[in-house]
């Protein structure tokens, strides 16, 4: 009983010739446009480029050539991964109108695969914020209560994978910004071992702690796209060298249960999560990990609490200097009427930099500077070695960590703003995967009392995100919370129907 | 104003730092080419401009070229290295921070010893990218030659009149360099200048640098400070940079050597800062922008993991390491007995050095094969703009001909003034050479003793004045033999002969 | 336009977050704040580093600060020269240029004082 809007059907279709590349492309591309002034989850639709791309699909499927795995499957692209020819901003005013001479490897992989670039998606400016509020254009608005944020900073990929916009999305993840707006979306998404996607081509927030992975609907479309991903790329000097397992593949070859499975529940992270429909969501969900024959234990990772202000002084001072190069000189927003070369760069930047881009730029900075790297900087470094340390070791116990996602599931518009710390602690449960390197998936698990989707996260070993979906990919199969919709969502496949 | 400084009683201590750019094919971390020359901006690609998204990926040809000289320079070399940034806004800087290393750097405490006996200290040495090129407009002398100005439009004026504006070229953009930093171990310019020229010679050895230092090859900065004699604490010291050529720098040291003692002695101090040198001004000056750039936030490069260099490839990288040219100079004079000054010569290029030993290995007599070569070689080679690896004549070729002089087979004088030059020519072997030129030696001793006695009878007032005890008389019959057998016979028979002769008539 | 040089200071637990701080740190970054800004920036800030100072409470000086990525890596590349942008596609995101790239051949600022 396939799910026919899943992009492993639409591949399967479009490959079989039930339906053309085109009539996909044109039916999501619709769901796009009329899901785009309630929910703003793209920068840009690229309606030309992406029928173009699947009428080329649909010829050489006509000469009798397979695409690939992904044939005909559409796709959203956050907007800081890069997209030759196509405007890439990181929803940035100061990369307005930038269109890089050059596509990002999970692009030109997914691409080679089959897949079709829909639109790029809707974010917090270059990744910094958990509600997509901090977009240099447009906020984005969350599917289930447009009074709601998507999360961030991936909120437009979760929004569009959501609303049916698109079966797959890419999103990058510094501190949770992909499994935090799958969160409060209700989609998967899934945060890769740092290494395991290259980073060429994703614009750098955080460059030890970024990492590109898919949302998509269910864990098998994650898989499928995060075999089209992954491996070694030599554009990246930080890409892992390693074997890469055929993890959808694996998942239809795993048996149905989880016995075997050992699942360890940090104790911190239950203890930390002060909403109770959160927790309950979560209790629920381990029990059916449980009744699935997987065994439970506690954990503990003591370090949890100190995540955030590990993973902000990192984070910032890492970003103060990737995000140097936008000083008006070789592209992006120039002031205007600047006598000198610095004034010149400091009005570019002060201009064109949102104001979260510049609290972190001035933490980044200033942990960095003559005096203080020794007392911050490199004392979070050490601090991050140990809850990597701690991480592993947890890990060493059991097989995957589950836990909540986020302690809160989707809040209002202009909730957190006003204090950025309160914005902040979203990350509490996610920042501690990416210090750690490790794998992470969030899926839904349930809802609150307003119905507002709650994510479970799933964490592996290095390289084995094949156990987080496996996990994933049983609860999916014994439940159907990643099956509900928000009334918003169409929710149904394509009736384009069969070509001819 | 500082030239009547009195220097006497005041020591300088200068240090350098060394940028040499990294003979390699791709620049540091990206495809691109680094030839030299090519028009603005033509040699860059995403990686090298700093587009977002793009990342560096190191050249194992740069990273091993830096290890060898590391290695060379006696450095102890970690297996594992890494880079950091170093952040700084210039507009030649197209990411605002320059990859560089720091903390992990590729070698420290090395030393060099020049010729002059100072053992220069080496802190470190560690592989970096270069930065772009700035041509600022207002700079208006050079501005027609300038490849940059746009056509039609030297003046800049296109710009609403901006005649102000600076041009950035990135051609040279992330082209590795290995910086080497010396401890503040030089007192004297004489010192300053052996040790650029030991350097460079070192680097040329290694072949990891061209060395042309007017392509930007080879580029310096001087840290120099003064003290009165006697004292153990450094002085504050003022860092010079722009210094385009070794005489340049030669000029710095000596303005900012005098510069700093009036300073001193008019009651003044000397302010820690980086100066430029003008060298049109012959001066130096305090440098206007980079004041905030002291703090250069180094941290750790996330884009790059730590370099791991086995410990096997680390021993082949220093097997391949040439025998450095102080110590093949010091050979030379101790084992080849070659005098300072020869060894000196024969040792400034490695290929030249190589030619010399494969020579004396194949004929012996080292001085003798120093003297061919210096004396006749190298005049010829530069005659003909031809590299000593070019040379027509070979090491075997060399020492063929000094073989056959020593055997007799030719005059040495004939050698030198006619053999010589026709094997340089042709490129041909002496022996064949000798024959066709029909210098085959006379070893037919009644033959040249007919023409003495043929020369004596001819001049009969040599014999006369050789009987009366003038016995240079001998010689002037020399030249009369010589010039009979054209040549050919050897010298040595004939005045034995002739005196043999003159005495017996005597 | 010389520019005031970084006083470092030595003793991070001397830190008070002031505007003088502030100031500095926005000269660093090149970033120009307004008034408000500054003022914001300072609260800021300060509350950050009242967060970030608990990490003392679990530093352990023996740890390593370098955390790279789990699993192999290759990352050294052969030097093979690739090809590099045509000159108009370098300069085609330039601001500043008024003529068509490929005239201009160069990217343009305002005046460098060196």
């Amino acid at each position: 009983m396939a799910d026919e809007s899943s992009a492993r059907e639409i591949a399967r279709r479009v490959r079989e010739g039930e339906v053309t590349a085109a009539s996909v492309i044109d039916a999501h591309l619709t769901r796009a446009t009329a899901a785009q002034p309630r929910l703003g989850a793209f920068t840009i639709i690229a309606a030309e480029a992406a029928r173009a791309r699947a009428g080329e699909l649909d010829a050489a499927l006509a000469r009798g050539e397979d695409p690939g795995p992904l044939a005909g499957v559409p796709i959203a692209v956050k907007d800081n991964i890069c997209t030759r020819g196509m405007v890439t901003t990181a929803a940035s005013r100061i990369l307005a109108g930038f269109a890089p001479p050059y596509s990002a490897t999970v692009v030109e992989r997914l691409e080679a695969a089959g897949a079709v670039v829909i639109g790029k998606t809707n974010l917090d400016e270059f990744g910094m914020g958990s509600s997509t509020e901090n977009s240099g254009l447009h906020p984005a608005r969350n599917p289930w209560d447009e009074a709601r944020v998507p999360g961030g900073s991936s909120g437009g990929s979760a929004a569009a994978v959501c609303v049916g916009a698109a079966p797959l999305a890419l999103g990058s993840d510094t501190g949770g910004s992909i499994r935090q707006p799958a969160s409060l979306c209700g989609v998967t998404g899934l945060k890769p071992t740092y290494g395991r996607v290259s980073r060429f081509g994703l614009i750098a927030f955080a460059s030890s702690l970024d990492q590109i992975g898919p949302f998509a609907r269910d864990a098998r479309d994650a898989a499928l796209a995060l075999d089209a991903i992954a491996g070694h790329d030599g554009r990246d000097a930080t890409s892992a060298d390693e074997p890469v397992e055929a993890h959808l593949a694996a998942l239809e070859a795993a048996p149905e249960r989880l016995e075997g499975m050992r699942v360890g529940l940090p104790r911190e992270h239950l203890d930390l999560c002060r909403d109770d429909g959160v927790r309950a969501a979560v209790e629920a969900a381990v029990a059916t990990l449980r009744d699935l024959g997987a065994t439970v234990r506690e954990v503990s990772l003591p370090l949890t609490p100190h995540g955030i202000a590990c993973y902000q002084v990192i984070s910032t001072a890492e970003a103060s200097s990737n995000l140097a190069r936008y000083d008006g000189v070789h592209y992006g927003h120039r002031a205007e009427g600047t006598e000198n070369i610095v004034e010149m760069m400091s009005a570019s930047r002060s201009e064109g930099f949102g104001a979260e881009v510049k609290r972190r730029i001035m933490l980044g900075t200033f942990v960095l500077s003559s005096g203080y790297y020794d007392a911050y900087y490199l004392r979070a470094q050490r601090v991050r070695s140990l809850i990597r340390r701690e991480t592993l070791a947890a890990l060493d116990e059991v097989d995957v960590l589950v836990g909540p996602t986020s302690p809160v599931t989707a809040f209002r518009l202009g909730e957190r703003l006003t204090d950025p710390l309160t914005m902040y602690a979203v990350d509490a449960f996610t920042v501690g995967a990416n210090l750690a390197g490790v794998p992470a998936v969030s899926a839904p698990c349930g809802a609150d009392a307003d119905g507002l989707p709650i994510g479970l996260q799933v964490t592996a070993r290095p390289f084995r995100e094949i156990d987080a979906l496996r996990v994933v990919d049983a609860f999916q199969r014994a439940t159907d919370h990643h099956a509900r919709r928000p009334a918003l969502a169409d929710g149904r496949a394509p009736k384009e129907g069969s070509r001819g | 104003m500082t030239a009547d400084a009195d220097l006497t009683g005041w020591e300088l201590v200068v240090g350098l730092e060394v940028h040499a750019q990294l003979a390699t094919r791709t620049k540091l971390f990206c495809g691109c080419s680094t030839r030299f020359g090519a028009p603005p901006n033509t040699q860059t690609c995403p990686v090298c401009l700093g587009l977002p998204g793009t990342l560096p990926v190191p050249s194992r040809a740069a990273f091993e070229a830096c290890t060898r000289t590391a290695l060379a320079l006696r450095c102890r070399v970690e297996l594992e290295t890494g880079f950091e940034r170093k952040n700084y806004y210039y507009p030649d800087l197209p990411k605002n921070y320059q990859i560089s290393q720091d903390a992990r750097c590729l070698g420290r405490d090395g030393h060099l010893d020049l010729p002059g006996g100072r053992h220069v200290t080496i802190d470190n040495v560690h592989l970096e990218e270069d930065a772009g090129k700035l041509i600022h407009l207002r700079d208006a002398p050079f501005l027609q030659a300038s490849p940059l100005v746009p056509r039609g439009d030297p003046s800049g004026t296109r710009q609403g009149g901006d005649r102000t504006a600076t041009l950035v070229d990135l051609n040279r953009a992330g082209t590795p360099l290995a910086e080497i930093v010396t401890g503040p171990d030089l007192r004297s310019t004489d010192e300053v200048r052996e040790y650029m020229e030991a350097l460079r010679r070192l680097l040329a050895y290694l072949e990891v640098c061209d060395g042309k230092m007017e392509e930007g090859s080879i580029r310096f900065e001087a840290s120099i400070s003064v003290r009165r004699d006697g004292e153990t604490t450094l002085g504050k010291r003022v860092e010079v940079k722009n210094l385009n050529s070794t005489a340049a720098v030669l000029k710095a040291v000596e303005h900012e050597h005098r510069r700093q003692i009036a300073a001193i002695e008019a009651g003044q101090s000397v302010a820690q800062e980086t100066r430029l040198w003008d060298d049109a001004r012959g001066r130096t000056a305090l440098m206007r922008s980079k004041e905030d750039a002291h703090d250069y936030r180094y941290f750790p490069e996330p884009d790059i993991v730590p370099i791991v260099i086995t410990a096997a490839r680390l021993d082949e990288l220093r097997a391949s390491l040439p025998e450095d040219p102080e110590t093949r100079r010091r050979r030379f004079v101790a084992t080849l007995a070659l005098p300072d000054y020869d060894a000196g010569v024969l040792t400034a290029e490695r290929a030249l050095a190589d030619y010399f030993e494969e020579t004396v290995g194949k004929h012996g007599d080292a001085k003798e094969v120093a003297n061919w070569v210096m004396n006749l070689l190298l005049g010829a080679l530069h005659e003909r703009e031809l590299a000593i690896a070019d040379s027509p004549v070979t090491p075997d070729a060399l020492a063929a001909l000094l073989k056959l002089i020593e055997a007799g087979g030719v005059a040495k004088d004939a050698a030198r003034k006619k053999v010589f030059p026709k094997m340089l020519e042709t490129g041909r072997p002496a022996a064949e050479l000798v024959d066709e030129l029909g210098l085959k030696p006379m070893d037919d001793t009644d033959a040249i003793l007919g023409h003495v006695r043929d020369a004596i009878a001819a001049n009969p007032k040599a014999a006369e004045d050789y009987a009366a005890g003038k016995k240079n008389a001998a010689k002037s019959l020399m030249g009369a033999v010589m010039k009979a057998t054209r040549g050919k016979a050897d010298p040595k028979t004939v005045g034995r002969l002739i005196t043999e002769e003159l005495d017996r008539s005597s | 336009m010389a520019e005031p040089v970084a006083e470092p200071v030595t003793d991070p637990a001397s830190v008070t977050v002031d505007r003088a701080l502030v100031d500095r740190v926005a000269l660093l970054a090149r970033l120009r704040l307004t008034d408000d800004e500054s003022t914001a920036m300072t609260a800021h800030l300060a509350r950050m580093l009242e967060l970030v100072d608990h990490l003392a409470e679990v530093d352990d000086p023996a740890a390593s600060p370098y955390t790279g990525p789990a699993g192999a890596t290759r990352p050294l590349r052969e030097d093979e020269p690739r090809p590099s942008l045509p000159v108009a596609e370098a300069l085609r995101n330039a601001p500043g240029l008024a003529g068509a790239p490929e005239d201009e051949g160069a990217f343009r600022v305002p005046a460098v004082l060196e």
